[in-house]
C-alpha cells in the first residue's frame, strides 16, 4: 500500500505560505551590514524546508530554486558573503517568487517560468559573484547536508532539518541561567511574560523565581504595566539559540541575560512540566517533581526521529507556536457551529420567555434550569466566537514588506509601527478589513508623509513615521492608520467640494463635516495621481466597504501635522449591539454603533425649514428630523414630537434625528439575512428575532439618511 | 400515460401522478405541487416590511430563518379576509434564479391532499391578458371541484423579481450635501 | 475602560435585557474572579480587588469561572493578596482550575498567591 501524500498537500502549502511570511519578516529586520546571526537562521531554515517538503511531493521547480537560494542562505549564514542592499532585495524577490510558485502549484497552475528562471539565475549570479577572500570551499562551522551541490532530489529534503548546525552544541544537561526583567511597557508592547515562560518551560525543565520587589501596593499599581521580573534556570538539551528565539519580540521591551551555568540543577522550587499538553498534570494539586522530569525526555527525542514529509516541511522557528496543540479547523465548520449556536439562543430566550409566564411550585424549578441554560448557552456562544477570533496581525503582517518596497520607490524614509496586532476580531472582519487599511496605509505613505528634504524644511525628522493601532474600544475594534505627514488642506477641500457642486458656496461646514467631503464618491485631493495609489479607487471605496463591515470610518487632520483615520468596526458580523426602538406595534433595532444620543425634544427646539423639513437643533446643528413610522407607512403611538423620542444616528458623516414612540431596551442581536428568502430592503441591514419568536427589522441608519435625503432633493 | 387510464383513484407512484395539497381561497380551490411545501402552520402576527407590495404581509420567523409571507387573496384580488386562529400559512419552497427561497401563503383553510394525473389536467382557458394566468399550470377535476393547479415558482418568482427591482431603484445616489 | 476582550461582552440574545451587569464584590466575603483576567479587565479587577483590601473576615477568591488570565492578570491579584497577607489578613482560593495553577507556577507565584504547589 502507497501512501497518498496528497492528503498532505494543504498542510504543506498553508505552513510553507506562514513559513514564508516569517522569513519576509526576518528579511526586513535584516540590517545591512551587521546582520543577526539568529535571523539568518530563520530566513535559511523557511527555504530549506520549503526546499525539503517539495521535493518529498514532487514539486521539482519549487525544489529547484529553493536549492539555489538555500545555497546562497548558506554563504551568508557561514559568514562567507555579506548581506547588501541588493542581496537583501533578491531575497525579498524570492520570497515573491516563492509565493507565487506555491500558489501556482496550489491551484495547479503553469508557473511564470521565465520569472523563475530570471531570478534563480541572478541567485546563482551572486552566489558565483562570491568575494574570493573565503577559501574556494570554506568548511562552515558545520557543513549541513543541503550544502552538498547537487540539484534537489526526493532523497535531500527531509532529513535535513533534524541536524541545523546551530543544534550541534545543543549537549543532553546543559543548564541555562536567565535574568528576565521586562520593562514597564511590555505589556503595552503586547507581549505577556507568561507566553515566553510558557514557552521556555517546553523547551526543557524550568524552574521559576519571581522578584516582586518592585511591584507597589495595589493602589499605587498600574495594573497595564509590568512590575514583576523573573530569575530562570532552564535545564535539558537546550541550545542558546532557541531560547534567544522565545524573547526575540520582546527584543528592546526588556533586559535580559542568558547564561550557561554548569551540572545539573541541584534543587528545584517550582517545576513546571515541559510540555504544554501537560496542563492537565497540572491540576492535580500536588504533581510529584518525577513526574515533570518524565515529560522531558520525550521531547528531546523529537528532533532526532525522522520526522514525517508534513513536519519536515515545517520550519523550526515556528514550531513553538504550531505545536502549542491546536488543530486546523475548516472554517465552514465553525460556521455551521456558530448557525447552531445562534438557533440554541434564540430557542433558549424564547423558552425563558415562556417559563416566566407559568406558576407553580414546578415553574420555579424550571425558571432555575432555564437560568442554568442561559448561562450555558451564552458561554457555549462565546466560546463558538472566540474560536473565530484572530489577533489583528495577520492583517497588519503585510504593511513592513510594502511600506518599505513603497517608501524605496518614492524616496521617502518611513519608520512603521505597529501597535495592539494581537488585538482580535472576528476572521470575517479581518478578512474584509485588509484592502481598506492597504489603501489607508498607502495614502499615508503616498500623499501623507513628505520627502525628507520638505520634512527638514519644516523642522520635522527626516523619517516620517505611519502608525497602524488596534485596540478593542466598548464592544467594538477601533482600528487606526495615522501619520505625522503633512495633513490635508482645508481649504483645498472646501474649494474643491465647492467646485464641484457637493456643497452650496455659502454653506458652513464644522472640521468634521470637511474632513467628511473626502470620503464623497470622486473626491480626491492629491494633486496628481501618483502609480502608488492610482486613481480609479477613492475614499469612499474605502468607506464603502466599512460600511458593509457594519462600521465607520472617520478622519481626522491637521494641516503639517499629520492625519488618522480612525475605523471602528464590530468584532463580529454575526451579532450587532442594538437599541431596540418601538414605533406602533413595531420594534426596530438601532445598532449602537450609529445612535449619538437619544433625547426628548422640546418643543422650542423644532423648527420647519422650508424644503428641508422639520429640523431641531442638536449642538449648534440644525437636524433634520425623520419621522420613523411615516417613512415605513406605520401608525404610531406618539403622534407629536413632544410625546417620543428622538435618536440622534449617525450614518455617512451626517447625522439626523429619528422620531421613534418609546426605546425599549438596549440587547445584542444575531443578526439574520432579510435577503436569503426575501430581497434588500432599502434601510434595513437585516432581521433578528426576539425573545418571543417575533421579528424585529434591524435598521440601517446610512440607508435611511440618503432615502430621506434623496426625497428631500425630489 | 398507460397503467393510470383507469381513473383519478389510482394510488400507486405512477409516472403521471402526483401529489397535490389543495386549499380554499375565497370560492375556489387551489391546489401546489406537495414536494413543495415545507410546512403548514397557524396565522401569527408578523413584521412589516417597507415598501413592500401589499400583498407582501411582512416576515415570520420559522425556525431561526425569516420567512416573507404573501396573502393570496390580495395577490388574487379577492376580497380581503380576516386573520383568525384558522387561518393558515403553506410554508413553501420556491425556485429563483437566486437558489431556493422559503415564502409563506395565507390560505383561508387547506381542504386534502390529492392525487392528479396528469393526463387529466387541462390547460387554462386563455382570459384576456396573459400575465394573469401565467403562474396557472392547469385545472383538474377534483370530487365534484374544479381544482386550480398553481405553478408555485412562476407566481412567487415573479414577486421577487418585483422586490429585486425595488431594492435597484433605490441604491441611492451620492450624497448631496453634507450640511 | 478602553480595551474590553470579547469574552466579556454581554449576552447576545433576542430578549431585552441591561447590556452588561457590573461584578460586585458580595457582602459574603467570596469575590467570584470573572473568566477574562487579562490586561484588558486589569483595572476593573484592581477596582474590586482594592474594595476589598481592608474586609477584616477572610477573603475567598473563587475562580470557577475563570478562564484566561495573562501575567497583568496575575500581577494585580499578586499585588492584592500580598498586601493583604502583609496586613494579617487572609485569603484563601477556590475552585482554582488548571489554567491558574498553571500560571501561577510559569511565572513563580505560587508561593506568593498561596496557591496549592507540589511538594519539593
Amino acid at each position: 500500500m502507497t501512501i497518498d501524500l496528497t492528503q498532505f498537500h494543504d498542510a504543506f502549502f498553508e505552513e510553507s505560505f506562514e513559513a514564508l511570511d516569517s522569513m519576509e519578516a526576518a528579511l526586513l529586520k535584516l540590517d545591512i551590514g551587521a546582520p543577526d546571526k539568529e535571523l539568518i537562521n530563520t530566513i535559511f531554515r523557511v527555504a530549506h524546508s520549503i526546499k525539503g517538503g517539495s521535493a518529498t511531493f514532487g514539486f521539482s521547480e519549487i525544489a529547484s530554486f529553493t536549492h539555489s537560494l538555500e545555497t546562497l542562505l548558506d554563504e551568508l549564514r557561514s559568514g562567507n558573503m555579506q548581506v547588501t542592499l541588493p542581496m537583501s532585495d533578491l531575497l525579498l524577490k524570492s520570497v515573491d517568487v516563492l509565493r507565487a510558485m506555491l500558489r501556482a502549484v496550489q491551484a495547479k497552475q503553469p508557473l511564470d517560468a521565465q520569472r523563475v528562471s530570471d531570478l534563480q539565475f541572478d541567485l546563482e549570479l551572486m552566489i558565483a559573484q562570491k568575494p574570493a577572500l573565503a577559501p574556494a570551499f570554506a568548511p562552515a562551522p558545520v557543513p549541513a547536508p543541503v550544502a552538498a551541490p547537487a540539484p534537489a532530489t526526493e532523497a535531500v529534503a527531509p532529513v535535513a532539518v533534524t541536524a541545523p548546525a546551530d543544534g550541534v552544541e545543543a549537549a543532553a544537561g546543559n543548564r541555562w541561567q536567565i535574568r528576565f526583567r521586562p520593562f514597564r511597557e511590555f505589556f503595552a508592547r503586547g507581549n505577556d511574560p507568561m507566553r515566553m515562560l510558557r514557552e521556555l518551560a517546553e523547551l526543557g525543565e524550568l524552574s521559576v523565581t519571581v522578584d516582586a520587589d518592585s511591584l507597589p501596593q495595589l493602589a499605587q499599581l498600574n495594573p497595564q504595566e509590568c512590575h514583576l521580573a523573573w530569575v530562570l534556570e532552564l535545564s535539558g538539551a537546550v541550545a542558546e539559540e532557541p531560547i534567544k528565539q522565545v524573547f526575540e519580540w520582546a527584543e528592546g521591551d526588556c533586559e535580559l541575560e542568558i547564561r550557561q551555568v554548569g551540572g545539573r540543577p541541584a534543587g528545584v522550587p517550582e517545576a513546571i512540566l515541559a510540555d504544554a499538553a501537560a496542563d492537565a498534570l497540572l491540576s492535580v494539586p500536588a504533581v510529584e517533581p518525577a513526574a515533570a522530569t518524565v515529560a522531558e525526555p520525550a521531547r528531546s527525542e523529537a528532533p532526532v526521529a525522522p520526522a514525517a514529509p508534513v513536519a519536515a516541511a515545517k520550519p523550526e522557528a515556528s514550531v513553538s507556536s504550531l505545536d502549542s496543540g491546536s488543530i486546523r479547523v475548516s472554517v465552514e465548520k465553525i460556521d455551521e457551529l456558530m448557525n447552531t449556536v445562534g438557533e440554541l439562543v434564540i430557542t433558549q430566550a424564547m423558552l425563558n420567555q415562556l417559563g416566566s409566564t407559568l406558576d407553580g411550585p414546578t415553574a420555579e424549578k424550571l425558571r432555575a434550569g432555564l437560568a442554568q441554560l442561559e448561562r450555558n448557552t451564552r458561554e457555549l456562544q462565546e466560546s463558538v466566537m472566540r474560536v473565530r477570533m484572530l489577533p489583528i496581525t495577520f492583517v497588519f503582517s503585510r504593511f513592513p514588506r510594502m511600506v518599505r518596497d513603497l517608501a524605496q520607490r518614492l524616496g521617502k524614509q518611513i519608520e512603521l509601527k505597529l501597535t495592539g496586532e494581537q488585538t482580535e476580531l472576528d476572521k470575517t472582519v479581518l478578512e474584509k478589513i485588509g484592502d481598506p487599511l492597504v489603501h489607508l496605509v498607502r495614502n499615508s505613505v503616498d500623499h501623507g508623509i513628505e520627502t525628507p528634504e520638505t520634512r527638514i524644511a519644516a523642522g520635522k525628522p527626516a523619517f516620517g513615521t505611519v502608525h497602524l493601532d488596534a485596540c478593542h474600544r466598548g464592544g467594538n475594534i477601533a482600528v487606526e492608520v495615522s501619520d505625522d505627514g503633512q495633513g490635508l488642506d482645508k481649504d483645498r477641500i472646501l474649494a474643491k467640494a465647492r467646485a464641484r457642486n457637493l456643497i452650496g458656496p455659502n454653506d458652513q461646514l464644522t472640521d468634521e463635516q470637511i474632513h467628511d467631503l473626502i470620503f464623497l464618491p470622486g473626491f480626491s485631493t492629491a494633486e496628481k495621481t501618483t502609480d502608488v495609489s492610482g486613481r480609479g479607487v477613492g475614499m469612499d471605496v474605502v468607506r464603502r466597504n466599512v460600511k458593509e463591515l457594519g462600521g465607520k470610518i472617520e478622519l481626522r487632520t491637521e494641516r503639517g501635522k499629520g492625519s488618522r483615520f480612525i475605523i471602528t468596526l464590530p468584532l463580529t458580523l454575526a451579532i450587532v449591539d442594538g437599541q431596540s426602538v418601538a414605533v406602533g406595534t413595531e420594534t426596530y433595532i438601532v445598532p449602537l454603533i450609529s445612535i449619538v444620543e437619544s433625547m426628548q425634544l422640546k418643543t422650542s427646539s423644532v423648527s420647519r425649514l422650508s424644503g428641508r423639513g422639520e429640523v431641531f437643533s442638536f449642538r449648534g446643528d440644525y437636524l433634520p428630523i425623520i419621522r420613523l413610522h411615516e417613512l415605513y407607512g406605520i401608525e404610531p403611538r406618539a403622534h407629536s414630537l413632544q410625546e417620543g423620542l428622538i435618536v440622534v444616528a449617525e450614518g455617512d458623516g451626517r447625522r439626523v434625528g429619528l422620531f421613534v414612540d418609546d426605546l425599549l431596551g438596549q440587547q445584542q442581536v444575531v443578526i439574520k439575512s432579510l435577503e436569503a428568502n426575501y430581497g434588500h430592503v432599502e434601510g434595513v441591514s437585516g432581521a433578528t428575532i426576539l425573545g418571543d419568536g417575533s421579528v424585529a427589522l434591524i435598521l440601517d441608519v446610512p440607508g435611511i439618511i440618503r432615502a430621506a435625503s434623496l426625497r428631500a432633493a425630489a | 400515460m398507460s397503467s393510470n387510464a383507469a381513473g383519478k383513484t389510482e394510488h400507486g407512484p405512477g409516472a403521471e401522478s402526483r401529489q397535490v395539497l389543495t386549499f380554499v381561497l375565497g370560492n375556489e380551490t387551489y391546489g401546489v405541487d406537495i414536494l413543495r411545501v415545507q410546512e403548514i402552520r397557524g396565522w401569527s402576527a408578523v413584521t412589516k416590511i417597507p415598501h413592500a407590495p401589499s400583498h407582501v404581509l411582512g416576515v415570520l420567523n420559522l425556525r431561526g430563518s425569516i420567512v416573507p409571507i404573501v396573502d393570496l387573496r390580495m395577490r388574487f384580488a379577492l376580497e380581503r379576509a380576516e386573520y383568525t386562529a384558522i387561518t393558515v400559512i403553506i410554508v413553501v419552497s420556491v425556485s429563483s434564479p437566486a437558489g431556493r427561497r422559503d415564502f409563506g401563503v395565507v390560505v383561508d383553510g387547506v381542504s386534502d391532499v390529492v392525487d392528479v394525473n396528469a393526463a387529466e389536467v387541462k390547460p387554462a382557458p386563455e382570459l384576456g391578458q396573459r400575465s394573469a394566468t401565467d403562474f396557472i399550470r392547469g385545472l383538474v377535476p377534483v370530487s365534484d371541484r374544479m381544482v386550480v393547479l398553481l405553478d408555485i415558482d412562476k407566481l412567487i418568482g415573479s414577486e421577487m423579481r418585483s422586490m429585486g427591482d425595488n431594492a435597484e431603484t433605490a441604491e441611492p445616489a451620492p450624497a448631496a450635501s453634507a450640511a | 475602560m478602553k480595551k474590553r476582550k470579547p469574552g466579556t461582552r454581554s449576552r447576545p440574545t433576542g430578549s431585552t435585557r441591561p447590556s452588561r451587569a457590573a461584578r460586585k464584590p458580595r457582602s459574603s466575603g467570596v469575590f467570584t474572579l470573572s473568566a477574562e483576567c487579562t490586561i484588558a479587565e486589569s483595572a476593573p479587577l484592581q477596582a474590586d480587588l482594592s474594595r476589598l483590601l481592608d474586609k477584616e473576615a477572610p477573603v475567598t477568591l473563587d475562580a470557577k469561572e475563570l478562564q484566561r488570565i495573562d501575567t497583568a492578570g496575575m500581577q494585580v491579584i499578586a499585588a492584592f493578596v500580598r498586601e493583604r497577607n502583609a496586613g494579617g489578613r487572609q485569603v484563601q482560593w477556590r475552585n482554582a482550575p488548571p489554567t491558574l495553577l498553571c500560571a501561577a507556577r510559569l511565572l513563580g507565584l505560587g508561593a506568593l498567591l498561596g496557591l496549592p504547589q507540589p511538594t519539593p
